[in-house]
């Protein structure tokens, strides 16, 4: 056993360059894997941690109407005895303070909140003393953040619809706050009593009203969660307006805000990975003919051939060790750029780190991926035979079947394996991770064959090119596997280079410049019918310009094709579609459509009222028709304030969501909601950015009960949310260029060994070190050139289609940035071949013909 | 031709009827060996002789265990190498046969005396530092025992070969051309150190070689010609 020890730490402290090289490019590949992982494993810790904090509650019930006394008292009865219930209301209203107006998210407690987690508050406030004020009188419990969003300090008074509140108490740590960057309108605590005075609990305000319980201890939410869900229904005769939420529930859906973001990161990191064990492969191979023949020789001295390849599998395991310890401390040194990248997207509180298992697992990937990226050279050494000592040439004989030939091509699929396995772990399921790694292969086998393709162009052109040229397409032909293998691992990485730019200008354009359309810059709800000609004047004589109010009718979908809404759900809807959990949708009805809208199928709708007999038309969005499984020519019934309507499906639209306008997924003919009670909604436009604030300000004081959001303000974070999270794209992008340029240094620096006889024959022939450098440069600066080429024309080709499919065809072709990216392609390619090389190239010609 | 070894002497290798050939891409198989055989005594030198391409370093994989052939039979020390299994054979010759190479085939990064001791380590015996010093001073490099094969000439590193095949004290000693890639001086010291170390020991080798004066220092020989033992 000792000598096995001997050999085997010999051979790796005897190459350091292979070694270094080895284990930095594998711990590269796995650093970046491993801050995604850690990355979800925090995040998960810590949803787990505080999620009854953040939701208040074991359990909620929550409805856009007050909960009945029987509905509340089957929550006390079922969630047993010892448990304590608390309740609150919460809404979206204009809030004006002493300098502006803006939109703020109210919430009204009772003396009975937090049922979990504990306030922690500004100066000497304590607990007790704050919520019974909060109840007693009209005052608000604020953060400071949300203070300097309103402009208002301590004692100043905010108005809420027709009341004024005192701000009384400052909040320092809100444990119920989910991700402080995304919601949008700062949060203010109201006591419950108080909040009637302000006049905005009223019809056609959408206000969502909650029952917060805690369980008694050692009790299971979800069973409680099912018995309450089921006890609900039946009450309500089959659909019930109240939903039960839990926490578990609750971590889904924070986990999906991120989450998704975090998988794509992961499946880029395993671009990175992919890179650097191929890179690994090639530097492996490197090493071949030395090892083959120091195998040859143990068997030829008696060793068993299990023992012999022992050696060098037990070698790559202890690179892949150190790679996975070094790739633990790159991630350590790394995570908290990841939460700057991050910040403003994560839970208050969220610490960022590496867990045990996250640690082990990437000790496994790398001990094991060391081992079976390296598995189509490992192959080759098994098939060594101590007779080829006594032949004159060091090479193995040529592979003499198929089979043999096709050895190193399966050698790879348990790397692809563990691709697979990997991916569905960060993807959440085995088919993403199919995907991911079908699609993998399907791109690097096309790659592959272009590179194929292109090689054999070389050989035509060859001939028709004066010397420099001819050796350089020569010897890019003659060794194709070699040439195929570089720009195959190039244009993958810079293919990834190249998408994220693309993605977020994509992404940036789209969210603030809709085409052909102007954007607003305000959007104004609740709008009560009587205030429609107060509005039309507020806006007359020139500057903003007020949109045609559009009408918000609320309602039920109660049945689809004769059946019952819960069963059509049941039967046709994803389970995860939260949208169609909810049981109340609102409808609209305009003359014509809006410039944000097309009828992409069917006919349009009748320009006549609906007289009131037989069945109206409907206009379906295409996508919320897609969800809810609903096709042209479907019938559906509506409750719409008690009273049953029967429409049919007649077109599907296209609707541009970001341009901000009033949209609707359910269009009817116009007549079918003349006599339901409504609210409307509008969007104000050409508003100078000096005199947003005081706008905002007039309309609120003017209108207290309408909700003004501010649409550019909304953009900008949007923007900036995009912003932060393609940063985290090209920061994994950027890991995958590094491995890519790995195994270009590998490849370059195999080749150069490989033809180091040829290039001394080159210099004594006559041909300086410049020419046999220029030579060199010229060869890989050409693939180099190729594979950019190729990355920019799928790059594009791939961004092109996804704006086609997802963003209405809003796409440009950046030429400044394609001709950078290939001219970046060849000029580092070239120089990192020639610094490959550069060992050989300077040896005296005489030493290298020994 | 030599006189095999009589009746009464003890017979270490013993080689009937030995035949092999490769297939080739036309089809039509390379007969390389089509029947040779020998027979060596204990203690006898043996070298064969033959042109470039005539079997040579196939017969001498054959008798090192290193391949099969496809007929015949070889017996080392009363044992066939033909009917052992992999495992067994590849323990027969870490035991029984030493081998000295043409190209050295040393371990590049193991020294000296490591390269020396390294197949008493792998049958598992003990290798005492005495007794490692004692074959490098054998061979005269006693001095550079701690030496890489990269800090030793040629003829040091053929050196060092020679004492790790004597280091198992083997039965059979098998020399391909050992003096084929050294200049003539050092090719001639090579020679007689392996020469008066196996009448020191008493070894039995067979060498292979084309050089006509190596020949003719061991006590018989044989030439291969037409895949036949002449």
């Amino acid at each position: 056993m000792r000598v096995w020890l001997r050999l085997g730490w010999r051979e790796i402290v005897r190459s350091p360059r292979f070694t270094t090289l080895f284990v930095l490019n594998l711990a590269l590949g796995l650093a970046g894997f491993l801050l995604i992982t850690a990355f979800g494993g925090s995040l998960g810790r810590h949803l787990d941690d505080n999620l009854r904090e953040m939701l208040g509650a074991d359990l909620v019930l929550r409805s856009s109407r007050p909960l009945t006394a029987d509905e509340q008292a089957m929550g006390r009865t079922l969630a047993g005895p010892g448990a304590v219930q608390a309740e609150q209301l919460s809404f979206y209203s204009m809030v004006r303070g002493p300098r502006l107006a803006r939109l703020a998210r109210v919430v009204a407690v009772d003396a009975a909140h937090p049922l979990y987690g504990r306030l922690a508050y500004a100066g000497d406030a304590v607990h007790d003393q704050v919520i019974a004020t909060l109840q007693r009188e009209r005052t608000v419990l604020l953060t400071r953040e949300a203070a300097r969003a309103l402009a208002v300090e301590a004692g100043e008074t905010l108005t809420i619809g027709r009341a004024d509140y005192r701000v009384a108490f400052f909040l320092e740590r809100d444990p119920a706050a989910e991700f402080s960057a995304i919601d949008l309108a700062p949060k203010l605590f109201l006591g419950l009593p108080q909040v009637r005075e302000s006049g905005l609990i009223r019809f056609g305000s959408r206000v969502s009203y909650q029952t917060l319980i805690r369980l008694p201890a050692n009790t299971d939410a979800a069973t409680v969660a099912a018995r309450l869900e089921k006890a609900l229904a039946a009450a309500a005769g089959g659909e019930t307006p109240v939903r039960v939420a839990t926490t578990a529930e609750v971590n889904r859906r924070l986990g999906q805000v991120v989450g998704f973001f975090a998988e794509f990161l992961g499946l880029a990191s395993m671009v990175s990975l992919f890179l650097a064990g191929l890179a690994a492969g090639h530097l492996f191979r490197e090493q071949l003919r030395a090892r083959r023949r120091e195998t040859a020789i143990l068997l030829s001295l008696g060793a068993r051939r299990a023992a012999a390849l022992g050696l060098h599998t037990g070698v790559l395991a202890v690179l892949g060790l150190a790679a996975a310890l070094l790739a633990i401390l790159f991630a350590w040194l790394l995570l908290p750029l990841f939460a700057f990248l991050f910040r403003g997207l994560l839970p208050a509180g969220l610490h960022l780190g590496i867990g045990p298992m996250d640690a082990a697992l990437v000790v496994v990937v790398g001990v094991s991926g060391s081992f079976l990226f390296c598995l189509p050279v490992s192959l080759r050494l098994a098939a060594v035979q101590p007779l080829h000592l006594l032949q004159q040439t060091a090479e193995a004989p040529p592979a003499q079947t198929a089979a043999l030939r096709l050895l190193p091509l399966l050698g790879l699929l348990p790397a692809l394996g563990l691709l697979f396995l990997l991916a569905s772990r960060l993807g959440g399921s085995l088919f993403s991770g199919a995907v991911f790694t079908g699609g993998l292969v399907v791109l690097l086998g096309t790659l592959f064959l272009f590179a194929r393709l292109l090689l054999a162009g070389c050989r035509l052109l060859a001939v028709r090119v004066g010397l420099t040229l001819r050796i350089v397409l020569r010897n890019l032909y003659r060794n194709r596997l070699a040439a195929a293998s570089l720009f195959t691992a190039l244009a993958a990485a810079l293919l990834l280079v190249a998408l994220i730019p693309q993605a977020e200008r994509g992404l940036q354009a789209e969210v603030s410049r809709p085409e052909g359309m102007e954007l607003p810059d305000l959007f104004l709800v609740d709008i009560q019918p009587e205030q429609q000609q107060p509005l039309a004047d507020f806006f007359a004589g020139g500057g903003p310009r007020l949109s045609d109010p559009a009408p918000m009718v609320r309602g039920r979908i109660v049945r689809i094709n004769g059946v019952p809404f819960a069963d059509w759900r049941q039967q046709h809807v994803d389970s995860e579609e939260r949208v169609f959990r909810r049981t109340e949708f609102n409808f609209s009805s305009r003359a014509q459509l809006d410039a944000s809208e097309t009828v992409v199928r069917g006919r349009p709708l009748s320009s006549e009222p609906w007289t009131g007999e037989g069945v109206f038309e409907i206009s379906m969005e295409q996508q919320f028709s897609r969800r809810l499984g609903v096709a042209i020519g479907d019938r559906m019934v509506f409750d719409i304030q008690g009273i049953e309507l029967e429409g049919e499906v007649v077109n599907l639209r296209r609707v541009r969501w970001n341009s901000f306008q009033p949209n609707f997924f359910l269009l009817f003919q116009r007549g079918v909601l003349d006599e339901a009670p409504r609210t409307y909604l509008a969007s104000v436009s050409r508003v100078k950015a000096a005199d947003k604030v005081e706008l905002t300000r007039r309309l609120s004081a003017a209108f207290p009960n309408l909700s003004v959001i501010d649409v550019s303000q909304v953009v900008e974070q949007l923007g900036a949310i995009a912003g932060r999270l393609a940063g985290a794209l090209r920061f994994m992008a950027g890991l995958a260029m590094v491995t890519g340029l790995v195994a270009v240094f590998a490849i370059a620096r195999q080749e150069a060994l490989r033809r180091e006889r040829e290039l001394n024959l080159l210099r004594v022939l006559g041909a300086s070190v410049g020419r046999v450098r220029l030579l060199t440069m010229l060869e890989f600066g050409l693939v180099g050139a190729a594979a950019g080429l190729s990355a920019v024309l799928l790059s594009y080709a791939a961004s092109y289609a996804v704006a086609w499919l997802l963003f209405d065809r809003l796409w440009r072709f950046d030429w400044p940035a394609a001709l950078l990216l290939c001219a970046g392609a060849t000029l580092v390619c070239a120089g990192t071949a020639l610094f490959a090389a550069d060992s050989v190239l300077r040896r005296r010609p005489v030493a290298l013909l020994g | 031709m030599s006189a095999p070894p009589d009746r009464e002497e003890t017979v270490l290798v013993q080689v009937d009827n030995l035949g092999k050939s490769y297939a080739q891409p036309d089809g039509e198989p390379l007969v390389v060996l089509a029947g040779a055989a020998l027979s060596l005594a204990a203690g006898e030198t043996l070298a064969i002789t033959g042109q470039s391409g005539s079997g040579k370093s196939t017969l001498m994989a054959l008798l090192a265990g290193l391949d099969r052939p496809d007929s015949g039979r070889i017996l080392v020390a009363g044992r066939d190498l033909v009917g052992m299994a992999e495992a067994e054979l590849t323990r027969f010759r870490a035991g029984h046969i030493g081998i000295v190479f043409q190209q050295f085939h040393l371990m590049p990064h193991l020294s000296a005396e490591e390269n020396v001791s390294l197949p008493l380590e792998l049958l598992g015996r003990p290798s005492p530092p005495e007794g490692i010093d004692a074959l490098l001073d054998r061979v005269g490099l006693a001095a550079r025992r701690r030496h890489l094969p990269g800090q030793l000439s040629g003829g040091e590193c053929q050196r060092v070969a020679i004492a790790r095949a004597l280091a198992v004290a083997p039965d059979l000693l098998l020399a391909d051309e050992p003096t084929g890639n050294l200049d003539v001086a050092t090719g001639r010291s090579v020679a007689d150190l392996l020469f008066h170390l196996a009448e020191r020991e008493r070894m039995t080798m067979i060498v292979v070689t084309h050089n006509e004066a190596l020949a003719d220092r061991c006590t018989r020989r044989l030439r291969l010609e037409r895949g036949l033992l002449l």
